[in-house]
């Protein structure tokens, strides 16, 4: 054994060339397959990660068997101390809630509260929680700004209006809950401003925009007969006024109440997310659906026959009740070091449940797996269970996903598996003489067989655990860049995929060396494998060999006749001028290739089958990074330039006022380290706007635009704009100061210079993009021009809006320039807003809050983390001061974010090109290693040729053509189905569409690529071939 | 137990079929002792070496029997004869057939290595000395004239003192003095360790120093009593 593993060593340390090769076709190859595999483990990383991110980490739920239980709140004790369970987590809801409106009588079931007992307010919507456990097993648990902990105790959370009516957090108090069936009309005075506001409304924009108008009793009249209410207009309104708390102030008729509910507890805290109260209590504490008539609820709770019946429903939509929603679910973590079926079957067994009814937990019926596919899919992705498993086969999703991975996996392993018998095949081919030495010695079969046995084990252990750990890394920098990004990845769950990769890899080369080995094994006589009769596909001896060793009487072919004769030197025997070959002789050299090539078909597919998949994924790749390229300069262009934003509410309500960006302000003024991007003011919610009278502006800008005057519609942007935004964007271009412009009362028009938007071009996301040209900023000062501004509470909605309601703001002037912005925008400073408008916030009730938003641009990569740090650190000092939990100071790091994503996506596009140069380099290997070996076994042939005349240079040109096929063909076949398959992608990418010369002239240059690629392929790889073939001359040997 | 070493009954081979059919050996019958030389002679195509592959058990017959020292090798599995080779048998050929990546030294212990068995170094260094081959134990094939070459395999044939020696045409590549020292070697191999040779040739004047001299012609094997063949 030791002889032979000498021998080994000695062979591999001899064939350096051959072992290199054989070396790095391996390693490539396992490269690619693990490749494959951890792209899978990454896809299932992420989407593992998303699901226990979203959905929690629990494995089983246990729903099913409560509800079966008679006591299900004694299943539940038992279930909290089960020796089984390591963790659980309860998480249970009750709610009611009309949608719906009135119905065709104009009557509507709804909800009141109160919580002093006096005032009652009406609600459409009412929801009750109870938690309890760990919510980590329940993913992510938005219950606002509540802190879990105190949600497990119980209490109520208020409508922040109950803040300033004397409450405070802790206080105890009693919630009363009842639910109320009323009609509510058209004719009440409220409504009925609505309306006529509303149809006002609709003739003017008739008047100015050209909008069609209909009769107005069509308006009044309900286009679709009585069943959504009374008018059309009426029902509109009557919804809005609805979810705007405006059904206080409504008149309701005819009021039948329900029982009252009550419920004491302590306020948790104050909200602005919801309109209504909510409880967190024990469902069973306080019973929501007992508030209102049971018949009038259509239910909806986690059981099965309810579930059906609430679906039938819905679908027919006939129902105008509330609609009711129970869920009371429990998940459990069994203890990990108990085997999962042991588990499940003990809390079955102390639940007093039969052992099938696990069945419903791990092969849920079809309606109530459409509720828990997530609970299906966790119990497959933990794998913890063996029919777990064949659960995760009957998901179609899941199973798609497997199927085609494992196609995929195939044709990779199949390839793999060919490159690598590909590699041994030469190897032992190229020593068989020397094995049928070893026979004749009297080498058994297992003394060859463990020759390759140990070549092969070299490479096992070389090339193979270095693949892996090239794919490793390639899948560990994806993962390092999605943590980047703080995308949830698991990556614990299934190294069995690299295992099952490392298995299949090794396979692939036992399996290879072991056929060759027992090829090996069988070649007896020296004599014969010198003859090469064991090649694949060629029975017949060549004729190159008949007359050498003789023996031989089987007659040549037409074809080698034909050969043999071209072969013999005819006519004069000068050499030709200029070495060039005749049209025979190259006849010749091509037919004595193309049979060569024959010969070994194996070696030839394979090598062929290689090079056009290294070819085509050339082509194809350079296909999808074309539109980077094409498009990176545009999208640069293009995009936002930000890279930090801060978000700061202001709440006048609570007594700020624009001070509170005094921080912010102060730092972007005095930094050297980032600009100034755009300062952006608004309301900070959507209920109050500042409208302009566009039509009027229209008419008085109408030739003082450039291209305003072709877009139709709403056709200026209006906002608000700050004295840091004004000073550092358009002051320069005014000449006017802030101060003066606060002084004149006026506003600004901003026009786009860019051109009119229909003629701007479209991008993929049919975003239109401008053509900069780089014209100048101007400012054309104005002296006759108004906006007709208001600001409007949609709250309050036309109900407060007036006729005269609109202020004229003179228009100071219009600075044209060029931006992104595809309207002409109206700006105007907030302090004049503030203080023109002051007794229109009024009759809201005060301006509750305002936004603004600063957007820098980091001006020097390399001061990224500490600037970063320091606007964290003003957003927060900013957020302290205020101490509003409700309203926070927010700070995007976008700079983070993008640089993590091109990160992911450069990391992802190298990984992809180094597996396309993986898959490329084994073609181009093995077709390295055909050639070599061809020019080996034929030194005999070769010898033969020389001897009847054929010059050096000419079997050098056998040589170089033999290559030179080999990348034609693989140039044609993998050519074709790339460009196809980049023609395609290309042709569905808009950047290309729109552009078919740009998108041809792209194919082009991929054509000439590949073909320089593979022309410039041929000749290296000759390069071996030419070698062996020139030692072969020298020494004398082909003369022999 | 036989008593002869080498009995070979009613030996058949062809190859090929129909009209393309030819018969290696048709009918061969023959014995050979312990330290008999013996020459085949015979034209290119009449079965020498087809009769060599088979005795050497690298070929099989299509029927008849060939018993070595009572052991009927056409009976045996593959294992058994690799066995049988290694120990029983010596092989020389025309061409050498040395393995490229081993030493002098390690191509002629091959057949011990093979089998687990320590070389008889003394033995192995005396036949180094026999065909001045002392100072090239160390070299690589390559490193040799053919002729040097061929002495290798011959010492390789040799070390494990088979019982039979297979030599197809030995001196064929050397000129006849060294074919003449190859011989001689052989002969005294042959009596010294009691052998039999079974020699492939088309020189007459090696012929003529075997005991016994046979005449392969289109497969049948005729014994030529000691006479010069015509």
């Amino acid at each position: 054994m030791k002889q032979l593993f000498l021998l080994v060593l000695k062979y591999i340390r001899r064939q350096r060339f051959r072992t290199v090769l054989t070396f790095l076709c391996i390693l490539l190859s396992v490269f690619v397959f693990n490749l494959l595999c951890d792209a899978f483990v990454v896809v299932r990383g992420v989407g593992i990660g998303e699901i226990l991110e979203w959905n929690g980490a629990w494995e089983v739920d246990l729903d099913p068997l409560i509800k079966k239980m008679d006591d299900p709140a004694s299943a539940l004790d038992i279930i909290r101390n089960h020796p089984a369970v390591e963790k659980y987590s309860r998480k249970g809801s009750a709610s009611l809630y009309n949608f719906n409106g009135r119905d065709e009588n104009g009557y509507m079931d709804y909800l009141e509260y109160s919580v002093d007992g006096k005032e009652f307010h009406r609600i459409t919507s009412f929801t009750q929680m109870t938690m309890e456990g760990d919510t980590d097993l329940n993913g992510r648990v938005d219950i606002g700004e509540v802190p879990f902990e105190q949600v497990k105790e119980g209490g109520i959370t208020l409508p922040n209006e109950y803040s300033k009516l004397g409450f405070k957090v802790g206080d105890t108090v009693t919630l009363r809950l009842r639910g109320v069936r009323a009609k509510f009309s058209d004719d009440q005075p409220l409504l009925a401003e609505d309306v006529n506001a509303s149809i006002a409304n609709r003739k003017r924009r008739a008047e100015d925009f050209g909008e069609v108008f209909l009769p107005e009793q069509v308006y009044r009249d309900s286009p679709g007969g009585k069943k959504y209410g009374e008018s059309y207009i009426g029902s509109t309104l009557f919804d809005l006024a609805r979810s705007k708390k405006v059904l206080d102030q409504l008149t309701a008729e005819d009021e039948t109440f329900g029982e009252t509910l009550t419920y004491t507890g302590k306020i948790l805290s104050f909200t602005s997310y919801s309109n209504t109260p909510q409880i967190y209590a024990e469902l069973d504490q306080f019973n929501l659906f007992s508030a209102v008539d049971s018949s009038r609820i259509m239910y909806s709770m986690n059981s099965n026959d309810e579930m059906e019946y609430a679906l039938q429903l819905r679908e027919t939509e006939e129902w105008d009740g509330f609609e009711g929603e129970r869920y009371d679910g429990i998940s459990i973590i069994t203890k990990q070091d108990m085997d999962f079926d042991e588990a499940v079957a003990a809390i079955y067994a102390d639940l007093g449940l039969p052992k099938d009814d696990m069945d419903e937990i791990l092969h849920p019926s079809e309606l109530s797996k459409m509720s828990r596919l997530y609970n299906v899919s966790l119990l497959r992705l933990r794998f913890r269970g063996q029919d777990s498993i064949a659960a995760w086969l009957t998901d179609t999703e899941s199973l798609c996903i497997v199927v085609i991975f494992l196609f995929v996996a195939f044709l990779v392993w199949a390839l793999m598996r060919f490159v690598i018998d590909n590699c041994f095949e030469i190897s032992v081919q190229e020593r068989s003489a020397q094995f049928a030495t070893l026979r004749i010695m009297g080498a058994s079969r297992r003394q060859i067989g463990i020759v390759v046995g140990f070549e092969a084990l070299f490479y096992c252990i070389a090339a193979v655990p270095l693949g892996v750990f090239l794919s490793y890394l390639c899948r560990t920098a994806v993962f390092h860049a999605l943590d980047r990004l703080g995308q949830p990845v698991s990556d614990t769950s299934f190294p069995l995929l690299t295992v099952l990769g490392v298995v299949l890899a090794l396979t692939a080369i036992l399996v290879s060396s072991y056929t060759s080995s027992m090829w090996a094994a069988r070649a007896y006589n020296p004599l014969e494998a010198s003859r090469k009769t064991h090649l694949k596909g060629n029975s017949k001896q060549s004729i190159w060999t008949k007359n050498l060793f003789g023996g031989d009487t089987v007659k040549p072919t037409k074809q080698e006749k034909k050969a043999e004769s071209l072969a013999k030197p005819t006519g004069d025997l000068k050499k030709v001028k200029y070495s060039r070959l005749n049209r025979g002789q190259k006849s010749f050299l091509r037919n004595y290739t193309m049979r060569n090539m024959r010969r070994t078909r194996s070696r030839f597919v394979i090598s062929i089958i290689s090079l056009s998949l290294g070819t085509m994924l050339f082509a194809f790749g350079m296909a999808l990074a074309a539109p980077l390229v094409v498009d990176q300069q545009e999208k640069n262009l293009y995009r936002e330039k930000d890279d930090f934003r801060v978000q700061i509410p202001i709440m006048p309500e609570n007594g700020e006022t624009l001070e509170k960006t005094r921080a912010i302000e102060d730092y972007i003024r005095s930094s050297t380290k980032i600009s100034l991007c755009s300062q952006d003011i608004d309301f900070g919610d959507s209920i109050v706007d500042l409208q302009l009278q566009n039509a009027e502006l229209m008419k008085k800008l109408k030739y003082d635009l450039e291209y305003g005057q072709e877009i139709m519609g709403t056709s200026f942007e209006v906002l608000m704009i700050g004295e840091l935004g004004y000073t550092q964007e358009y002051e320069k271009i005014t000449g006017i100061s802030y101060s003066d412009l606060l002084t004149s009362g006026g506003c600004l028009v901003e026009d786009n210079v860019c051109g009119p938007m229909n003629k701007w071009k479209q991008d993929d996301r049919y975003d239109r993009l401008p053509e900069f040209t780089g014209r100048e900023p101007e400012f054309v000062a104005l002296t006759d021009k108004t906006a007709d501004l208001r600001v409007v509470d949609y709250t309050m909605n036309d109900l407060v809006e007036s006729e005269n309601s609109f202020r004229a703001t003179p228009v100071v002037g219009i600075v044209k320039l060029e931006s992104l912005s595809s309207l002409p925008r109206l700006l105007i400073p907030v302090e004049t807003v503030l203080k023109e408008f002051a007794d229109v916030f009024e009759q809201f009730g005060g301006l509750k809050k305002m936004q603004v938003e600063y957007r820098m641009q980091l001006l020097n990569s390399a001061d990224y983390k500490e600037t970063a740090e320091k606007i964290r650190g003003i957003a927060d000092q900013i957020q302290a001061e205020s101490g509003s939990l409700e309203n926070q100071v927010q700070f995007y790091d976008i700079y983070f974010l993008r640089t993590g994503t091109e990160s992911l996506i450069w990391t992802i596009i190298t990984i992809g090109g180094i597996a396309l140069a993986a898959v490329w380099l084994t073609g181009i290997f093995t077709m390295l290693n055909t050639v070599n070996t061809s020019v080996l076994n034929r030194a005999d042939e070769l010898a033969m040729l020389r001897m009847v005349g054929m010059s050096k240079k000419m079997i050098r040109k056998t040589v170089v053509m033999e290559s030179s096929m080999y990348c034609t063909i693989a140039t044609i076949i993998g050519g074709i189905l790339g460009i196809s398959f980049s023609f395609y992608a290309m042709n569905n990418m808009e950047t290309f569409r729109s552009q078919p010369e740009v998108l041809f002239a792209m194919i082009g240059i991929i054509f000439a690529a590949i073909v320089t690629a593979n022309f410039i392929i041929s000749r290296i790889a000759a390069l071996p071939g030419l070698h062996t073939l020139n030692r072969y001359m020298a020494s004398g040997r082909m003369m022999q | 137990m036989d008593q002869h070493l080498v009995i070979v009954e009613n030996l058949n081979k062809q190859f090929g079929e129909g009209e393309t059919a030819v018969k290696a050996l048709d009918n061969v019958n023959f014995t050979l002792d312990s330290g008999v030389f013996a020459a085949v002679t015979g034209e290119s195509g009449s079965g020498k070496t087809t009769l060599l592959n088979v005795i050497g058990s690298l070929m099989p017959p299509d029927s008849g029997s060939v018993r070595i020292d009572g052991y009927d090798i056409t009976k045996q599995g593959d294992d058994a004869l690799a066995v049988y080779r290694r120990r029983k048998i010596g092989f020389i050929f025309q061409n050498y057939n040395l393995i490229p990546v081993l030493t002098v030294e390690e191509n002629i212990v091959l057949p011990m290595n093979l089998d687990s068995a320590e070389p008889d170094y003394e033995y192995l260094g005396e036949l180094l000395r026999m065909t001045g081959l002392e100072s090239k134990r160390r070299n690589f094939p390559h490193e040799l004239s053919g002729g040097q070459q061929q002495r290798v395999a011959f010492i390789r044939a040799l070390i494990h003192k088979p019982d039979i020696i297979l030599a197809d045409e030995p001196t064929g590549n050397l000129d006849s003095r060294n074919s003449q020292e190859i011989i001689n070697i052989l002969k005294e191999s042959v009596k010294k360790y009691n052998q039999a040779l079974l020699l492939i040739t088309h020189d007459l004047n090696i012929a003529a120093q075997a005991d016994r001299i046979f005449r392969m012609d289109d497969g049948v094997m005729t014994e030529l009593n000691g006479v010069n063949p015509q």
